[in-house]
């Protein structure tokens, strides 16, 4: 018999929404979106110009659930060890010492994730998906949750390493913030400094909580006619590949990705069970990068495969 | 006593005893009035009436009241109806008397039905009740009317059976209309594979059993075919193998009048059969002919039959061709009959012996007539030129061709000939027989039918086409003479109807041409044409030339009896398990009333796009219809909830949404 959350709780999620809008202005459907991986214990690619608000996407989630972040801006002189830590040795103990690397935090700002060589590459993708990281043949676990938010710059094409689509499925959700809408914009000019803003914010979450959301975004149900649903689109996706139009269908790993994406999305308005419309509103972020190896590329793809598939 | 044994046989028993509910009693009711309603066509008014009444008496009375009449009471009606009915008929074994006693006991039945057991009892006799009309009529119109009553009988099962399923009205409805269309083709298998009975049950001739007759009679006096032609029932029908006769050679042959008493034409009875064929040249034509039951022992054939025809559907009937080429039968047609006939077509021949004298009997009466044909026999020495003079003094004095002629006195020719001169064809091929006679040509008067019809490759004639016409025997020969012709040469070219358009006493239906009503009545002919071809003529010998079309010589009972369950087993796999439901599964029930929706919305050309969410049509169709958008959320949000909600927590969720969205569908009954 799974748990469920009184509504009392629900609101706590209300809440956390409600705070996000308030310092990111505009952009409610991808803070819902991010929220939502967190919830699903994915990871977040950001594809989008600089100063769009990527940072303050990162910060705000960080600041109103509570949770520690660092942030690394990725460069092509960048290595792993910059990352992950670096063992030293500790002259008064006459031993090496193991100097966790910014990787070790709850919430990693991963910037322009495309310009750093494939080796540093991968040692994030490793630690995204293997929840630890190694160092000197030592293992380290990571803490719970560990939540990266990677951006690439689409723009600059000159001495990057574009991520490789069997990279990119280690991201389960890749969002674009884009240009805010004019009202928006005005607010931000207008307004409060973000920044201090983000200062002052609050947390709203204790990084239980947050574990305790995640453990019931697992328990939302996925009827069949869902499961069904989900099918039928990632079908679409491998037909789309094979008719030449797309660069790779959906593995089952991105299905499971889109399941536990859908689950967080129905527990972020209230629901304990899977509906079409869940499908519909993460199909898009879950699946566009990794059909087309970009966020840009692939979303008429996906979008087009939502207005095809039938529901039920 | 019944009572008895029930209480002691534990629940079967209470269900049998247990109190009709009154809808019950109203579905019996209407079942008991629909067995009733076929045989107010065959039973006396003050019998039917009565019949009726019971059970509507029954039907009315508010179900507090409890009508019924003590069972003493009963015993002294029932003893008094079978009084009755004993006297209306003169006897009680028989099929008139049986049927209207049953009929009676019927509705004493049914107003002191009140268990279940009772009603059972009613059903088995309503059902009898209703074959019993077949003993009359065995029509098209028949089956159509037990139709409704087979249904209600199958209801009124339904609904005795019902207490103890609790099943709703509109279901029973329902499932007893598609149980009976399901058992259609079985019934259909029945009636082509058990043997027929190739015999009425109650025993054959009932045309003692005051069956109305209409057609040609074996006597005929002044105004009797006039009367006749007034009628516009189909005599029989005729389907040709080749070309239909021109409408001059369309000469039904029937009785051949040859005795006279002064006033009446009638047969003389002779038994002696055509010797040899009948000599005559013409056109040879082969037909078959369907005659209903004319309760007379003669048929009609084409002028001239060349030999007795073959029933093709019984083979017991003994037919002849006698001396004077009628169609004489053994035993009066009392069941509907079809006969295959040769004719040559041609108006005079040969027969194989010379007329006997009573072909030249006259009597004292009408001196004028006689006086008259001796003045023409004087003039003329040939017989045929005396028949031609006769034809031509009626053609030339002021006769008139009419359905209602005025009265005739005893002198009755000589009062037609020289005072009245209004007369129908009997009147003309009476008194030119007469005149014939008088002046010593052997002659006699043919009755038959002229005319027809063609209906999609088939004749109709009429009683209308009923005829009257003259046969001299002149060189040698018997020559037919129409004097009506003579008078009313549109007669025999175009049909009775034709010639007496404007006979005032035809009705104004009959003397208006409605071309949409005439075309109706002829295709009503040809379907029920097809219903007696394929249904009634389908007897015992029809039944075994199909077994031997099948290859099979004569089946045995046992046979039949295993064909027929393998057949009956085979239907009843198909309908039981149709082929898509062994592919798909039923639909869910929230699945089911949400295509009530979609079906309601389609209606008012609004449909779910194929990628749309359940969530985003219903918004969509909320903007169109503001007033009804609490509804219709509800009704996506019970069908989320009973689709796509846990299984794991209450069994019964599902059904509760679909039972929600079914209440909430209702609300939107009427969506404008």
């Amino acid at each position: 018999m799974p748990i469920r959350a009184t509504a009392e709780e629900y609101r706590q999620i209300d809440s956390v929404v409600s705070q996000l809008d308030s310092i990111v202005i505009g952009k409610p459907n991808e803070l819902k979106l991010a929220f939502s991986t967190l919830l699903a214990g994915g990871h977040l690619l950001v594809e989008d110009v600089p100063g769009v608000g990527k940072t303050t996407l990162a910060r705000a989630l960080a600041a109103t659930l509570g949770l520690h972040w660092n942030r690394v801006q990725f460069t092509s002189d960048l290595l792993p060890a910059d990352i992950v830590g670096i063992s030293i040795f500790d002259v008064t103990k006459q031993s090496f010492r193991f100097h966790e690397g910014p990787i070790f935090t709850s919430l990693l700002l991963a910037d322009e994730l495309n310009r750093a060589p494939p080796k540093t590459q991968s040692a994030l993708l490793e630690a995204m998906e293997e929840h630890q990281v190694t160092a000197d043949g030592t293992s380290y676990q990571l803490g719970r949750p560990f939540f990266v938010v990677a951006t690439q710059n689409p723009q600059e094409q000159l001495g990057v390493y574009p991520l490789p689509e069997s990279q990119l499925d280690r991201f389960m959700v890749s969002i674009e913030l884009g240009y805010p809408d004019s009202l928006s914009e005005r607010e931000i000019l207008s307004g409060t400094d973000r920044r201090e803003l983000l200062d002052n914010a609050e947390p709203v979450m204790t990084t239980d909580n947050l574990l305790y959301w995640q453990a019931m975004a697992k328990q939302v149900h996925t009827a069949a006619p869902v499961l069904d649903y989900v099918q039928a689109l990632l079908a679409a996706t491998r037909q789309m590949a094979l008719d030449g139009e797309c660069g790779a269908g959906l593995s089952p790993r991105a299905g499971l990705s889109l399941i536990a994406m859908c689950k967080a999305w129905a527990l972020l308005h209230g629901r304990e069970m899977v509906l079409p419309e869940d499908v519909q509103a993460v199909f898009t972020s879950v699946a566009s990068h990794r059909m087309a190896g970009s966020l840009r590329k692939g979303l008429p793809l996906s979008t087009e495969l939502i207005n095809t598939v039938n529901v039920g | 006593m019944f009572n008895r044994k029930a209480n002691n046989n534990g629940s079967l028993a209470t269900a049998a005893s247990r109190q009709l509910t009154s809808q019950t009693q109203r579905i019996l009711g209407i079942t008991v009035l629909l067995s009733q309603l076929p045989l107010l066509l065959h039973l006396p008014l003050w019998l039917s009436l009565p019949g009726i009444g019971l059970v509507l008496a029954k039907l009315m009375a508010k179900p507090k009241d409890q009508f019924s009449i003590p069972p003493a009471l009963t015993i002294v009606f029932v003893l008094l109806s079978a009084i009755a009915v004993f006297f209306h008929y003169g006897h009680i074994f028989g099929r008139d008397p049986c049927v209207a006693f049953l009929y009676l006991l019927l509705g004493f039945k049914f107003a002191e039905t009140r268990r279940a057991y009772d009603a059972s009892l009613l059903i088995v006799l309503c059902a009898f009740l209703l074959l019993t009309q077949f003993f009359f009529r065995q029509s098209l119109f028949a089956a159509i009317l037990s139709i409704p009553a087979m249904y209600f009988v199958g209801l009124s099962l339904f609904a005795l059976q019902r207490g103890l399923t609790k099943t709703d009205t509109r279901t029973m409805v329902h499932v007893t209309a598609r149980l009976f269309l399901q058992a259609m083709p079985i019934a259909a298998l029945l009636f082509v594979v058990v043997p027929r009975i190739s015999q009425a049950p109650w025993g054959g001739n009932g045309s003692g059993d005051g069956q109305a007759q209409t057609g040609l009679s074996a006597r005929m006096s002044p105004g009797s075919i006039a009367s006749l032609s007034k009628s516009n029932e189909v005599a029989f029908r005729v389907e040709f193998n080749g070309q239909p006769p021109l409408a001059h050679e369309r000469y039904w042959r029937g009785p051949v009048l040859t005795g006279y008493d002064g006033y009446d034409w009638f047969i003389l009875p002779s038994n002696t059969r055509a010797q040899a064929t009948p000599n005559t040249n013409g056109r040879k034509i082969d037909y078959t002919v369907t005659l209903p039951a004319s309760y007379q022992p003669w048929l009609l054939a084409l002028d001239t039959p060349l030999a007795a025809p073959i029933a093709i559907n019984n083979n017991k009937l003994l037919i002849n061709l006698n001396q004077e080429l009628q169609i004489d039968t053994a035993t009066p047609v009392d069941q509907p009959l079809r006969y295959q006939a040769t004719s040559i077509l041609s108006d005079r021949f040969t027969p194989a012996t010379p007329p006997n004298t009573a072909t030249l009997l006259t009597t004292a009466t009408n001196p004028q007539a006689r006086s008259l044909a001796l003045e023409f026999r004087t003039k003329h020495a040939s017989d045929a030129a005396l028949a031609n003079e006769i034809l031509l003094w009626f053609n030339r004095e002021p006769f008139h061709y009419t359905l209602n002629p005025p009265k005739l006195g005893d002198n009755s020719i000589d009062d037609f000939i020289f005072t009245t001169r209004r007369g129908f064809c009997e009147h003309y091929a009476g008194s030119f027989v007469f005149m014939l006679r008088a002046a010593g040509i052997p002659a006699r008067v043919v009755t038959g039918y002229q005319g027809g019809e063609m209906n999609a490759g088939y004749m109709i004639v009429r009683q209308s086409d009923a005829h009257a016409w003259a046969e001299a025997y002149i060189d040698g020969q018997w020559r037919r003479y129409d004097p009506t012709a003579a008078v009313a040469p549109q007669r025999v070219e175009q049909g009775a109807s034709d010639a007496l358009r404007n006979d005032a006493s035809r009705s104004f239906l009959s003397r208006v041409d409605i071309p949409l009503l005439d075309s109706a009545k002829l295709q009503w002919d040809k379907v029920n044409f097809a219903w007696q071809k394929m249904v009634i003529d389908f007897d015992s010998t029809r039944q075994q030339a199909m077994w031997k079309k099948l290859g099979i010589e004569k089946p045995s009972g046992w046979m039949i009896v295993v064909a027929l369950i393998a057949a009956a087993a085979l239907w009843a796999l198909i309908i039981l398990k149709p082929l898509s439901e062994l592919r798909r599964e039923p639909l869910p029930p929230c699945e089911k009333q949400w295509r009530k929706l979609s079906k309601k919305l389609a209606a008012y050309g609004f449909a779910k796009h194929q990628s749309e969410t359940y969530t985003s049509f219903v918004e969509r169709a909320c903007k169109q219809w503001p007033q009804y958008q609490v509804p219709l959320r509800s009704i996506v949000e019970s069908y989320h909830s009973g689709m796509y909600a846990p299984e794991g927590g209450d069994p019964h969720h599902h059904q509760q949404m679909a039972e929600q969205m079914k209440s909430t569908l209702r609300k939107l009954k009427r969506m404008r």
